[in-house]
């Protein structure tokens, strides 16, 4: 005798609650402080994927009771759906602040260097620690190297102003550490959060930004280094717009003397911290 | 507590895709596929037949938990042992889902997706063979069961034929979805959960010493698959999150151990196959998987 199914009531509540929460992330733009945005079709056809099981377990809301109950698995697909919900309610800006304790510096970063993870992995205690340590070492080979990138990289190097904007950020920052000399004595404007090193000079910062590769658990901080005479005077985490030409300046950490790119601030805006921090891969 | 649960939620949300793919193709195999039709593929000659039987995931994409019976009703009909063991660990590494999901997990580390299939591959052939040389008679490594228990699968999933008894295909396919998504979100929520405590809690010290010790890093990682018990389709974005503290040789053995073996499976494995014979699997797997993520360390 068909009758009111308990078990199939709960999932049935559970799954239209992940339709209407991935709804939610979609619709309001919410997702992408959770993945990378270049995922968002794929989280559209999941939502219609789940969309359809919603309205498919409707059709057993009232059916035989199954001897054998699931109901211990509803409980963490349930806790994982109020997590989320729970985030929700947190700002962005206080979801950046807490996870930048665990992240690293890294200034430019190397796409398609199938060397780099190795190498990071034996330094990567090192970078946590000392932001600069990934830090692009400049020397007279780079005249040498020609520009791996093309196109509007040229026409960013051809021109005198480099401006960085959430579209051309890592592109060109990574053009920045592979070439640094294309780019000294250029003005460099850009916009991003103060972030300092524990062994920066007081004056020194990097101008940074938090970089998505897939989803917010692997980003990490991201940036140029610059100096400022009033650097000191700014609070960690707050957001600017700067202006100023790239020089570079010989850094000494753990007795390695490494020179690297700067900025030279000319003039820098406070900003209010915007909604979406992120730059993507 | 809350960068806790960003990191989680957003290991949640990248996977999800591939949870309700993953529990689909599950499903269509499961309704349309039977191992009868596995059983005529699979080429009678020896050496092709180890490469055919690592390549079937690629058309039957089967996960790792219902892979064990199909494997063990396989053997009962006269697969030669080691040709159905490199099918049963090679399929929930080398098929369409799994490297999908590996191909966007580490979509600017396109090495590690070759170097998953191309490992998983070998490591699966090269068990296969050291089981044919060291198991002469099939049968004596089966345990005896009732036909209703050997039907029954952990996960949920049913072999074709013995399925939810729906009244048209496509009922039978949704409803198998929805079972097999259950049972794939709750070990990626306990994946995700253990992997964003990790990265949150552990200190650096500690995590510095693991990783900085390749060796111990490899065998770390295949601990940490083993644990988790994560479905292969979706296991990558999982070590994803590993990938700043540890080497791709260590990532590359949680990716190729873990669909082969871990508590999940080695509880089934010890329900369908004799004792003996499941340690010797054990030993065989752990052993070629470290070999995998040591030589992995030195190549990439």
């Amino acid at each position: 005798m068909k009758r009111f199914n308990k078990e199939e009531w709960i999932w049935f509540l559970l799954i239209a609650g992940w339709s209407l929460y991935l709804l939610y992330l979609l619709t309001t733009g919410e997702i992408i402080s959770f993945i990378n945005p270049k995922r968002i079709p794929l989280m559209w056809g999941t939502l219609l994927g789940i969309v359809i099981l919603t309205f498919y377990q409707s059709t057993k809301l009232f059916t035989i009771p199954s001897r054998r109950t699931q109901f211990s698995s509803y409980i963490p697909i349930g806790l994982v759906l109020m997590c989320g919900v729970f985030v929700l309610t947190t700002k962005e800006s206080d979801r950046l602040t807490m996870m930048q304790p665990q992240k690293a510096v890294v200034i430019g970063p190397k796409e398609g260097d199938s060397k780099t993870d190795s190498e990071s992995i034996k330094n990567n205690t090192a970078i946590k620690s000392e932001a600069l340590a990934n830090l692009p070492i400049s020397n007279d080979d780079d005249t040498s190297v020609p520009s791996l990138n093309t196109g509007e990289d040229v026409e960013v190097i051809a021109s005198n102003k480099v401006v960085l904007n959430s579209e051309n950020y890592t592109k060109i920052l990574t053009d920045i550490e592979q070439n640094p000399k294309d780019y000294i004595g250029k003005r460099i404007q850009l916009e991003g959060f103060v972030y300092r090193g524990p062994q920066f000079e007081p004056d020194d910062f990097v101008i940074a930004r938090m970089y998505m590769l897939c989803c917010a658990a692997d980003a990490q901080i991201t940036g140029l280094m610059a100096s400022w005479e009033r650097g000191s005077t700014l609070g960690e985490e707050q957001w600017l717009h700067v202006e100023g030409v790239l020089k570079t300046k010989e850094y000494e950490m753990d007795g390695q003397k490494s020179l690297i790119p700067i900025i030279e601030i000319e003039t820098a805006v406070k900003l209010p911290t915007p909604d979406n921090q992120y730059v993507y891969y | 507590m809350k960068s806790f649960l960003i990191i989680f939620m957003s290991v949640i949300l990248e996977a999800m895709p591939f949870v309700l793919l993953g529990a689909v193709v599950s499903a269509g195999i499961q309704v349309f596929v039977s191992e009868s039709r596995i059983e005529k593929i699979l080429p009678k000659r020896r050496w092709i037949g180890f490469i055919v039987a690592a390549l079937l995931g690629l058309v039957f994409p089967v996960c790792e938990c219902a892979i064990i019976p199909i494997t063990r009703r396989l053997i009962k009909k006269g697969i030669p042992t080691g040709m159905a063991i490199t099918f049963m660990l090679a399929v929930p590494i080398v098929n369409p889902v799994v490297l999908l999901s590996t191909y966007y997990a580490f979509n600017d580390k396109l090495y590690m997706l070759l170097a998953r299939a191309g490992f998983g591959f070998l490591a699966a052939i090269t068990i296969g063979i050291l089981i044919a040389v060291s198991e002469e008679k099939s049968t004596y490594i089966l345990k005896e069961r009732r036909e209703q228990e050997e039907l029954l699968c952990d996960c949920g999933c049913q072999p074709s034929g013995s399925g939810y008894h729906s009244s048209s295909y496509l009922r039978s396919v949704l409803e198998h979805t929805n079972k097999e998504f259950i049972n794939i979100m709750q070990y990626l929520i306990l994946g995700a959960f253990l992997s964003s405590l990790f990265q949150t809690y552990v200190s650096q010290e500690v995590m510095g010493f693991i990783s900085g010790n390749s060796y111990l890093a490899v065998l770390f990682m295949m601990g940490i698959a083993f644990i988790l018990s994560i479905c292969s389709e979706v296991d990558a974005f999982i070590a994803r999150t590993f990938i700043a503290q540890f080497s791709s040789g260590s990532i590359l053995a949680f990716l190729v151990f873990g669909p082969m073996l871990d508590l999940k499976n080695t509880m089934m494995l010890i329900g369908h196959f004799k004792t003996k014979f499941v340690i010797k699997l054990i030993t065989y797997i752990t052993l070629v998987c470290a070999l995998v993520g040591f030589i992995a360390n030195l190549l990439i």
